[in-house]
């Protein structure tokens, strides 16, 4: 892993920029990925299926705590046991308690997003039960002891040659850089854990409260085998991860597979509604579903309850310009990066510091808005959440500083008038006669260092509309000479001044 | 019709101002350029300061609601995507948070008769702009993001490229990509604008582009703040400029 | 170290906790969304996604076939004057062919028979040396081993939808998961009267029919699977079978 993801945001930003490999594995499935979105959401009414799926995850949030209760009784009257837990820490020790008294050894694991936020992984190696990551991207960041860089896509970062290597050292696969050879080699290998594993923990894409069912998206059929092969089941699930009726899941999850992948549906969508019978072949005989808060309550008491609509489809980190050029290892040590990520990771991590800068590390662009498939109005969640870090004076002080001087000048027509003309010195004083500054003192050079800054006028436009008088560079689409000059070389242009 | 220039335009490129001015003027529209305007505000409210930019929001309804109210004026036009954006899109976000029926009132009217210049141009006055002597070419085209995400504008731009490109506007390879500006982020996340910059210039570079029409100074100043320190000949120019060349004969 | 009765007094605890912090929170009258768009009203009816209308079961084999070839399945609808054992048998004798050590008596993992429901199909497997195995328990280790083992499965269908080639598969007695599940390769037989146009049709049926607890609940898991196990976690590049199986073949027959 190239990048320090406890580094500070500025130096995990830098590094990011600097390591091209990464960049060009990044902005290759990126490309990719916001590709095949494109085509699967063209080719259906997309406006009706995003107003659709806003209106049953609104409608899902806003009644939070009677779908809960209706969850709860038809999960238990299915045969799950219902547990809750307020913190990441409640939860753990509840999957600790039954990983010890069912005396597991084992425990399969498929992705759960939720599992990363509160490290179950961890904890549960405390306690001497080895944690198999069976979905194939996050079992090569589990053996590459990574974390993930794309809440769909976890090792997207990763080159074939590295996760080659890895399986070459690890499994013991003989070289190759050919995919399939790759991926019969993490079959046989997690084939044996599915089998011998004495627990199966998922997570939960959405909790259908009318009949209890807990659904599991996968492509890979690992969500299946978790929920199916090992005797115990453990359904780890954030609170808003409800949804009403069995046709929502249904739209739903057709939503998410189109805006993740581009597919039409995954390959698999396991329903599970409780145990085995004691007539069936398979199936766990015990099924237990956790329902983690960990700091969702929170998050809609700070009035953010729109982000807990999301249903982790990873459409807005697909066409997020930002996500593309730093990849999700820059937003740190968080499991969710990206545009969602930006938001969530402030609101719900204790340590401020960890997730200040994100909502900050966005120009707006709106193209995470477009894309969610409950239209989630990303920019204006980041925008309040740079207003509440304002005000909480969490942001630097010198920023706050430069932006209140700025609103005052603006605010009182003389005041701006006097400070336009004292730019427009600038003209007078300079040494060279160009339009523009090539060099300029702290802190202006964190704009000159790669680019050049427009000079202010000598005159303002309120001056020239006041005396009519022109003396002003006039646009005139250059000369054929000039045309036929063309673009210089790349050869003989640096791409970056540093 | 109430003209708008924006803080940027007043201060660094008046001569946009002024094409914009001679643009709306040879249309027959009479211009009221109310001279105690500043800026909407929107740096300061995307630093996250809201507090701050309300005042600027405050000041700039209590210029122009009032005109459009007294009807001494049917509409306001910016040569600014983003203005634009900030005053139709952002600003009853500040004002449902002040909770005044003034303020309610001067927003709404403000916002429904606020227009960009392309939009304008095409929306409202449907204007036919004189032939050039010889179509530009080499020219595409860069969205400005607020405007064409939030405000939805983007026919309208492209419609008056097309009429003066002699409708061979080069097609800008991902066109819909952000320059990387974003206001205060080109300050605070510069590494990263510049990244994010370099990418368009790399496209404007694939689509073999001379010139590329803006219709916001924001991302020209950040667009030919990298071309010109990388010495390239290609250059990011006001639409308005644009087509006001197009009636100079 | 929590004993059972604290984990539940902390999961109760917790319970009311977070139902109390919800309820207060959205009885404020500070909204807690900041873009609200629908204030919680929802239509009853929703849209299906993949629209198909109006056409005939044949047509709907047809498009189901094309959908499943294209997510790397293959298919084959039962001609006149073949038998769907007849059909059965040659897919088996495809896949032994291409096998990398083709085995002297072939196994086939299984759903019951009477599931099944294909007649002759106990007859022609036995003449070709093919035995059916149905699991019993998966939890008892023979039979679990037994199970994996097996790199052919083959079961029914509770409905199959064209529109994206989508199939229902419950569990329940003599359904077991893993025939479409632990094997290589999974044989799908699809009646012809149990196709649908989409998923959605399906599911506004067995609402009409007051089945939908039914179907979800008193088999433990109902699995909607589309086409064979795909990963493209590696460079974006896809691969088949991991870890589910690698090939899907559908058998689309006409009930007698």
């Amino acid at each position: 892993m190239s990048i320090d993801i406890d580094a500070p945001y500025k130096s995990r930003i830098r590094e990011a920029l600097s390591d091209s490999g990464v960049r060009k594995a990044v902005d290759r499935a990126m490309g990719q990925l916001a590709q095949r979105r494109e085509r699967a959401v063209n080719a259906i009414d997309n406006e009706t299926m995003r107003d659709e799926a806003r209106e049953i995850r609104e409608h899902a949030v806003r009644n939070l705590p009677a779908l809960l209760v209706e969850l709860e009784t038809n999960l238990i009257r299915n045969g799950c046991e219902v547990h809750w837990a307020r913190t990441g820490d409640e939860a753990n020790d509840i999957l600790k308690e039954i990983a010890r008294t069912r005396k597991v050894k084992t425990a399969i694991k498929s992705k759960s997003m939720v599992t990363e936020e509160i490290h179950l992984n961890t904890s549960l190696e405390e306690i001497g039960v080895k944690v198999v990551e069976t979905d194939l991207g996050e079992y090569i960041i589990q053996l590459a002891d990574e974390p993930p860089s794309h809440i769909v896509a976890p090792v997207i970062h990763k080159r074939v040659e590295d996760i080659s290597e890895l399986f070459q050292n690890e499994l013991g696969m003989e070289p190759t850089l050919d995919p399939s050879i790759m991926c019969d080699a993490a079959r046989k290998e997690l084939r044996k854990h599915f089998l011998a594993a004495d627990m199966g923990i998922s997570g939960c894409n959405f909790a259908i409260a009318e009949t209890g069912t807990i659904c599991i998206i996968t492509n890979e059929g690992n969500g299946r085998m978790v929920s199916s092969l090992p005797p115990v089941h453990v359904v780890v699930a954030g609170i808003e991860k409800i949804v009403p009726k069995v046709e929502d899941a249904i739209l739903l999850w057709q939503a998410a597979t189109r805006n993740a992948t581009g597919q039409d549906a995954s390959v698999y969508f396991s329903m599970t509604s409780g145990p085995k019978k004691s007539n069936h072949a398979d199936g766990p005989k015990e099924v237990h579903v956790i329902l983690v808060d960990n700091a969702r309550t929170n998050v809609m008491e700070k009035g953010y309850a729109d982000a807990l609509m999301c249903i982790r489809c990873g459409a807005c980190m697909d066409v997020c310009p930002v996500y593309r050029e730093i990849g999700g290892h820059a937003y740190g040590r968080t499991a969710y990066p990206g545009p969602i990520g930006s938001i969530l990771t402030p609101l719900m991590n204790e340590n401020i510091d960890i997730g200040k800068d994100l909502p900050f590390a966005s120009s707006l662009c709106g193209a995470c808005k477009d894309a969610c498939p409950v239209k989630i109005d990303l920019p204006r969640l980041l925008l309040e959440l740079r207003n509440d870090l304002s005000e909480e004076k969490i942001t630097s002080p010198f920023q706050r500083f430069l932006v209140k001087s700025f609103a005052w000048i603006l605010k009182r027509p003389k005041r701006y008038l006097i400070a336009t003309k004292i730019a427009g010195l600038t003209q007078k004083f300079s040494v060279r006669s160009t339009q523009t500054f090539s060099n300029l003192p702290s802190p202006f050079n964190h704009w000159t260092k790669s680019r050049v800054l427009q000079k202010p006028s000598s005159k303002t436009f309120k001056e020239i509309w006041k005396n009519s008088s022109a003396d002003l560079p006039v646009w005139k689409t250059p000369s054929p000479e000039w045309k036929d000059r063309g673009f210089i070389n790349d050869d003989e242009t640096q791409e970056s001044n540093r | 019709m109430g003209l708008f220039v924006s803080c940027m335009v007043d201060v660094l490129y008046p001569q946009v101002g002024v094409a914009t001015a001679k643009l709306l003027a040879d249309q027959g529209v009479d211009i009221v350029f109310p001279e105690n305007q500043t800026c909407c505000g929107q740096p300061i409210f995307n630093a996250g300061q809201q507090e701050e930019s309300y005042i600027l929001a405050a000041n700039f309804l209590e210029i122009f609601a009032p005109m459009l109210e007294r009807k001494e004026i049917s509409a306001i036009v910016i040569p600014s995507g983003s203005c634009a954006a900030m005053i139709k899109h952002s600003y009853s976000i500040l004002v449902e948070k002040k909770q005044s029926d003034k303020l309610a009132r001067q927003c709404k009217i403000v916002s429904e008769n606020t227009y960009e210049l392309s939009e304008y141009l095409v929306d409202v006055l449907g204007a036919k702009l004189p032939q050039r002597d010889s179509p530009l070419e080499r020219l595409t085209y860069h969205p400005c993001c607020h405007l064409m995400r939030d405000l939805r504008v983007d026919q309208q731009p492209r419609q008056l490229l097309e009429a003066i490109t002699d409708n061979k506007l080069l097609s800008l390879p991902e066109a819909e990509t952000c320059c990387g500006f974003g206001g205060l982020f080109s300050l605070w996340n510069e590494e990263l604008s510049v990244e994010m910059g370099l990418r368009k210039v790399k496209n404007l570079k694939a689509c073999d582009a001379e010139l590329v029409a803006v219709n916001d100074v924001g991302c020209m100043t950040h667009i030919n703040g990298i071309l010109i320190k990388q010495g390239r000949v290609c250059r990011a120019v006001h639409i308005a400029e644009l087509l006001a060349e197009s009636e100079t004969k | 170290m929590k004993t059972k009765t604290t984990m539940q007094l902390s999961s109760k605890a917790a319970r009311k906790k977070i139902l109390e912090t919800l309820e207060r929170t959205l009885k404020k009258t500070e909204d807690p969304f900041k873009a609200p768009e629908t204030m919680g009203i929802r239509r009853a009816h929703l849209t299906p996604l993949t629209k198909v209308s109006g056409i005939s079961p044949e047509q709907l084999a047809t498009l189901f076939g094309k959908q499943l070839d294209s997510v790397s399945g293959s298919h084959h609808i039962v001609q006149q004057g073949e038998t769907l054992a007849e059909a059965i048998l040659e897919h088996i004798a495809r896949l032994q062919k291409n096998a990398r050590s083709p085995s002297r008596v072939q196994k086939i993992l299984s759903w019951n028979l009477k599931m099944l429901n294909v007649t002759g199909l106990l007859e022609t497997l036995t003449e070709n040396h093919i035995k059916l195995v149905v699991p019993q328990d998966l939890h008892d280790d023979m039979c679990r081993i037994e199970a994996s083992s097996i790199s052919i499965g083959i079961t029914g269908v509770e409905a199959a939808m064209a529109s994206t080639a989508t199939v229902s598969l419950s569990n329940g007695p003599g359904m077991s998961r893993v025939a479409s599940l632990l094997p290589l390769h999974h044989i799908l037989l699809i009646p012809q009267d149990r196709l649908y146009p989409n998923v959605e049709a399906w599911f506004e049926e067995l609402r009409n029919q007051n089945r939908i607890e039914e179907v979800l609940c008193d088999n433990s898991q109902l699995s909607l699977v589309t086409g064979p196990s795909k990963s493209a976690d590696i460079e974006l590049t896809l691969t088949l079978g991991v870890h589910g199986p690698r090939t899907v073949h559908a058998i689309i027959y006409k009930n007698p």
